[in-house]
């Protein structure tokens, strides 16, 4: 069931994108494996096959509250953090884990991801 | 101890020897910091470069600075200039204004107008309640009586508000009619809502009128212990037409101004006609007062005009047909053009300092982060000395100051194809938003933000700033890459800025045998964009070192040069969209979005334009079939080999971001020759908006071949000439390798030609069959 924003409004349109959402799951869900992910953390973001391609649109397709960032530490480390999806809130940390490069924290963003959807 | 952070902003962007520049600065934990004047050379602190340089300058103004806590009066309003209290009404008086509430139900309170003094409970005022209803109050000091409208306003529609308030008998009537018409509101005549609301109250006190109490339009005067005085409640969405009368007006009145009539002449104590001032040129920030006590408004943080008011027709799209149609004055609590912020030093420009781009770095406590800001101003010959001129794109670093789309804007993951990096610096910047936003932004009524300006703190336009949501370089930091590019082969370089061409066309070009641009020079007036083709057609030789350039009609404020608009519309890849009849620049009167749609792609003055984005990957390029041709093989001189520009500080390659395409449809001179193109970028890339009539799959980087980069160079006339490499990346492939790389080594080579005066390499073949090796 949809809430009401501000003005008393119900939007709808949160009803069919939850339809969408359910059926690209399910189809991700059918194509996720061990390999796409290690392509994942091997690739270098140029040409991707399709099923990851897929993938990584849901991913970042999410709405703002459930997308991941990287937060660059003074010290050289990474960490992700979630944003709030509420203007003005500063994003949260999301974990312990430290990663040591870029690249890794962005597979660990990913990984997150891939725990939300086959949590549902 | 409070967290130590320091931010600060110079009173100018562009500035001489001999002349004088201020610098404003904020500071959190500290009462000193260190101040050092120091020139940028390269700002991207990347492994694959040079990583970040600054030459420390002699100057008196170096040491230990005094600093504060300073505060920022976020949010547009008017103020009314009443020096006589006419508006302190000892008697009777009605409110009243057209509005289009955008957030009725922000959970704050909104002052429409008043009188009002929020601290001490003192005055009037017409205003939203919390609950986003109409309501009229009143304060004696001590208490404060309420009448509030039975029915919420609704959102972005418009309503004629007022009150009647009759002192003696304390009768406070309040008028809430809607008057949607078929254009001018969110939703249409078919929505079965009531719009309407009257109510009366009696009142047990009366309101106390302090004599030195503001008459605000959009906001109401509050006190803060550290702060003093500051405007607070304030309002967001249009008002037109506000006005105060002298009487209780009756309901009968209201509705003759409902249908478009003025209130009784003898009951006018001020209306403030928001549709006047109009002028083919745009309308400025004063609101005339048409009463006869000539109480002007003024605007603060540039309230937009140039907006459609209540009795918008939908058919008149612009205020220079019909400016009565144009009185709608949009406010938005979050604006902020000017911080204000008194003056922490100035220093005058030494004779003798080399043109250059410089900052005042300053430090407090740990001296990095947010501990740690630098105030970037450029620094012009006195008079014209070098061959060379690099054209800063300040309008462009304007255009994204502060922006923030990583943290507000669902949509940047998928356009970047990866999450971003933030920093303490972003965290900090936007949890506090109190350095305004960038044109890409939304405000918080979700309105696209139309002014920038530098008078305040740009934490993007500093050395080793790396932009969030793509984490590469972007705009400044980016463009020092071409400055240590500069500095690294000795080339005599002046440095000028957006502003200074804006102001003094082509004459400041003139003197200069070459001119080249920034990576990403977007924002262009029509003085700057004049100037440059004036420039070119008279003999000078453009390097256009980016993507995506020349792209956006912007105008700057001919009061506060230091503020620059632009509408985003129609199409184009744009964070926003402008409303109907609001695609005009106040600031000057023209339709703004894409130089494309008024008749001048960029294609004509560069020979390409932009096609598509990207992120995460960048390409080289190939050398296409021109490339031989003898009248351009010079460019390529010393170029091994079909491939080059495999290597950059923006995603590995030259090619790269947002990319540039000939096109001879939209004004690509026609003997332009194709030096060199990429391609096969990956699907990140997408085709621009602005190329689809139709939409169909595959628009991509690895479908579709328009999408790349092109090269390209063309003579003009007067031994002009103009080269562009089509890619944001290629000026951050520069400093690649120790600048040891085909990218520098093939801009070298028109450089150096460049700033040979005469002919043109190549010029001495005119004979066709013989031109090709």
């Amino acid at each position: 069931m949809s809430a009401a924003d501000g003005n008393g409004w119900i939007n709808r349109d949160d009803q069919v994108r939850a339809h969408f959402d359910r059926m690209t799951r399910a189809y991700l869900l059918s194509i996720l494996d061990d390999e796409l992910i290690e392509e994942h953390r091997t690739g270098n973001g140029d040409h991707l096959s399709e099923p990851l391609s897929r993938l990584l649109a849901w991913c970042q397709r999410r709405p703002l509250s459930k997308q991941y960032a990287v937060k660059a530490e003074a010290d050289g480390a990474f960490r992700l953090v979630s944003f709030s999806g509420r203007r003005g809130q500063p994003p949260r940390y999301i974990g312990d884990e430290r990663y040591t490069t870029l690249q890794e924290a962005r597979h660990g963003a990913f990984l997150r991801h891939i725990h939300d959807l086959t949590e549902k | 101890m409070a967290q130590q952070k320091i931010f600060g902003y110079a009173n100018r962007i562009s500035v001489r020897p001999g002349e004088e520049i201020s610098f404003h600065v904020n500071c959190d934990g500290a009462s000193e910091a260190d101040a050092q004047l120091v020139r940028l050379i390269h700002g991207d602190t990347g492994e694959a470069g040079p990583g970040h340089i600054e030459v420390e300058v002699d100057s008196p103004v170096n040491g230990r600075w005094t600093v504060k806590k300073q505060f920022t009066q976020l949010g547009s309003f008017l103020k009314v200039a009443d020096p006589e209290s006419k508006l302190a009404v000892a008697g009777d008086f009605s409110l009243m204004a057209f509005i289009w509430p955008t957030m009725p139900q922000r959970g704050s309170r909104q002052t429409i107008l008043g009188r009002w003094d929020t601290l001490r409970n003192k005055g009037y005022a017409l205003g939203i309640n919390p609950a986003g209803h109409l309501e009229f109050w009143v304060g004696d000091g001590t208490e404060v009586d309420y009448v509030t409208a039975e029915l919420p306003l609704l959102p972005k529609v418009w309503y004629l508000v007022g009150v009647s308030y009759n002192r003696e008998t304390g009768r406070a009537e309040l008028y809430q009619e809607g008057v949607l018409n078929r254009y001018n509101s969110l939703v249409g005549k078919v929505v079965p809502y009531d719009f309407a609301s009257h109510v009366v109250q009696k009142f047990r006190f009366k309101p106390e009128n302090e004599p030195d109490l503001p008459f605000i339009i959009a906001g109401a005067l509050d006190e803060h212990a550290l702060r003093g005085p500051f405007v607070n409640d304030l309002y967001a969405g249009k008002i037109d037409r506000p006005a105060i009368g002298n009487r209780a007006l009756s309901r009968a009145e209201f509705d003759g101004c409902r249908h478009g009539g003025l209130p009784p002449a003898e009951s006018v104590l001020a209306y403030w006609d928001t549709s006047r001032q109009y002028t083919a040129n745009g309308v400025g920030h004063e609101v005339t007062d048409t009463g006869s006590h000539g109480l002007h408004a003024r605007g603060f943080n540039h309230p937009v005009r140039a907006m459609t008011g209540w009795n918008w027709n939908g058919k008149d799209d612009c205020f220079r047909i019909d400016p009565s149609q144009f009185g709608g004055i949009e406010f938005h609590p979050d604006a902020v053009t000017d911080c204000g912020w008194e003056a922490t030093n100035r220093m005058t420009i030494q004779d003798g300092l080399k043109s250059g781009i410089y900052a005042i770095r300053l430090r407090v406590g740990p001296g990095t982060g947010i501990a740690e800001e630098y105030i970037v101003f450029v620094v012009r010959p006195k008079t014209p000395t070098g061959k060379l001129c690099f054209l800063v794109p300040t309008a462009s670093y304007l255009a994204y100051a502060n922006e923030a789309l990583s943290f507000d804007a669902q949509i940047i993951q998928p356009m970047t194809g990866q999450p971003p990096v933030v920093t303490d610096l972003d965290v900090e910047t936007y949890e506090h938003r109190e350095y305004g936003l960038s044109t890409y932004d939304h405000y918080e009524d979700d309105a696209g933000v139309c002014f920038s300006s530098y008078l305040r703190p740009i934490v993007n336009m500093r050395p080793k700033y790396r932009m969030s949501s793509m984490n590469i370089t972007w705009q400044f930091p980016a463009d020092l890459s071409i400055v240590a590019w500069i500095d690294h082969m000795g080339y005599d370089c002046d440095f000028i800025t957006d502003e200074d061409l804006h102001r003094e066309g082509v004459d400041l070009l003139r003197p200069y045998l070459c001119v080249i641009t920034g990576t990403h020079p977007e924002y262009v007036s029509e003085r700057m964009l004049d100037a440059q083709e004036d420039y070119v057609a008279g003999g000078g030789r453009l390097i256009y070192m980016g993507g995506n350039g020349y792209y956006w009609v912007v105008g700057f404020d001919s009061e506060m040069p230091a503020c620059m608009e632009v509408r985003k519309l129609d199409s184009g890849m744009r964070a926003w969209a402008a409303k109907p009849g609001e695609h005009y620049l106040q600031t000057t009167g023209e339709k703004s979005g894409l130089w494309r749609n008024r008749g001048r792609a960029p294609q004509k003055l560069t020979g390409v334009g932009f096609i598509a984005e990207g992120f995460e990957t960048s390409a080289p390029y190939r050398k296409m079939p021109d490339a031989w041709h003898r009248t351009v093989s010079w460019i390529t001189e010393g170029i091994e080999g079909e491939v080059f520009g495999e290597m950059g500080l923006a995603y590995n390659a030259a090619a790269g971001v947002e990319l540039d395409r000939y096109d001879l449809s939209l004004g690509t001179p026609p003997h332009t020759k194709i030096i060199a193109s990429s391609g096969g970028h990956s699907d990140n890339y997408v085709l621009v908006t602005e190329e689809l009539l139709y939409a169909y799959a595959g628009l991509t980087g690895s479908l579709d071949y328009r999408i790349r980069a092109d090269m390209t160079y063309f003579t003009a006339p007067n031994d002009g000439a103009v080269f562009s490499t089509g890619s944001i990346a290629y000026g951050q492939a520069l400093p690649a390798n120790g600048f040891n790389n085909s990218a520098a080594h093939l801009l070298a080579n028109v450089v150096n030609a460049f700033l040979k005066p005469g002919r043109l390499p190549g010029s001495n073949w005119t004979l066709e069959e013989k031109q090709w090796r």
